[in-house]
């Protein structure tokens, strides 16, 4: 058997914006980068058209228009949706995917850049009664139903399940070695590198603007070989509503933004998925975010509020 | 890449292979997800370290993964990972 060492002398960089967050996307053979990127911005307009919060005319849209009634989705949303519900079975429900209207009373009910940054008006209070547990999948028929009033946020997961598959879907056709970023999550497929994927792990502490190095938190370039890369975050999306701070990162015993001591924590996994997996529930679990991600036995690096670092799991110190 | 880093990082890999086995049973328990492999090294430290930051490892400082295993680069990074 030969074993081809990819290498990033000839490789090829396409960046541009989807799903609310920068993509970045890397083809070892330069000659195969827009082909990738046609295959890239396929996989992400169908993603979008199946899970979208936003768009009236998405599949989780009209889920939530059924109120209650089973409704015929498309085997991609019931794939993610299966991959949600995955998740929240395997976090004991702390990444829950029913939180959508409790996200949108707390202000974040459109694309994050068109959120007011800071809106007077106090939230609308909704309780979460139920949990993922109360939506009925059937992956056979493609059906889903999903109780009266709750909506769907496939946030959590969707986004590292989507790297991961257009990674490989790119890998399938162009062949050489892939990376697809989105956002903080990154997905690699194909054949490995000689020194792996540098990827700079970036924290940001609160209030810092993400163009300024300046007012960055401490940072740090990794090489990752295989899998996936995910960093999880409470400062990279944040807004004030009736003069609370929130964040995205949601704790379903609560309905509101996790109280954590950790603003940023990257994880290293065998795929994209797994890593944010850990990395979000690390942080959704506070002051036992570490000791689960210990547990999970995926090397990672947590910064607290303070931007105090801390690995477990044999993350490379700097 | 000199001998002392080329033995490190080998040392290093194969206790990235022994995590890939602790690291697939967590991860079907974390997520019940089939999964690869994965293996991580450093490749420099970045800059803007904050003033009151520090870095702590809670890893075994006599294993060969946390401190033995580091192998020193100066590329820069060809993607960013900061949060989402």
């Amino acid at each position: 058997m030969t074993v081809s060492v990819q290498s990033l002398e000839r490789a090829a960089t396409w960046d541009g914006r989807a799903l609310g967050v920068d993509v970045r996307l890397v083809v070892t053979d330069a000659g195969t980068i827009d082909t990738a990127r046609d295959i890239l911005l396929r996989e992400l307009d169908e993603l979008d058209r199946a899970c979208s919060r936003f768009r009236p005319d998405s599949e989780i849209a009209t889920i939530d228009r059924a109120q209650g009634r089973r409704v015929l989705i498309s085997p991609l949303l019931t794939e993610a949706i299966g991959v949600a519900l995955d998740a929240a079975r395997g976090t004991a429900g702390d990444l829950d995917p029913t939180l959508g209207q409790v996200m949108s009373s707390l202000g974040y009910d459109r694309d994050f850049a068109a959120v007011p940054v800071d809106d007077p008006a106090a939230p609308v209070v909704v309780r979460h009664r139920v949990n993922w547990t109360a939506v009925e999948l059937n992956p056979a028929a493609c059906t889903v139903r999903v109780p009266a009033g709750v909506h769907l946020d496939l946030g959590a997961t969707a986004k590292a399940w989507a790297a991961d598959r257009a990674a490989a879907r790119i890998r399938d056709v162009v062949g050489g070695s892939v990376l697809v970023g989105l956002g903080g999550d990154i997905a690699l497929a194909g054949e490995s590198l000689a020194e792996g994927w540098p990827i700079q792990v970036q924290d940001r502490p609160d209030g810092s603007d993400p163009g300024d190095a300046d007012t960055a938190g401490p940072t740090q370039t990794v090489a990752v070989h295989t899998g996936g890369l995910a960093t999880s975050s409470t400062t990279a999306r944040r807004w004030r509503r009736g003069g609370e701070t929130m964040h995205h990162l949601l704790d379903p015993r609560t309905g509101a933004p996790a109280v954590t001591p950790w603003r940023t924590v990257s994880v290293a996994a065998p795929t994209c998925l797994a890593a944010n997996i850990a990395s979000t529930t690390a942080i959704i679990r506070g002051v036992m975010g570490q000791k689960s991600l210990q547990d999970s036995g995926f090397a990672g690096r947590l910064v607290d509020h303070g931007g105090r670092v801390t690995t477990v799991n044999g993350w490379p110190m700097p | 890449m000199n001998d002392r880093d080329r033995a490190a990082a080998l040392s290093w890999r194969a206790r990235g292979r022994r995590q890939l086995v602790t690291g697939t049973v967590a991860l079907s328990v974390l997520s019940g997800l089939a999964v690869g492999g994965v293996a991580v090294m450093a490749s420099g430290e970045g800059a803007a370290a904050s003033a009151t930051s520090g870095t702590q490892s809670t890893d075994d400082p006599t294993s060969s993964g946390s401190s033995g295993s580091v192998t020193q680069s100066h590329r820069s990074g060809v993607a960013r990972s900061s949060g989402s």
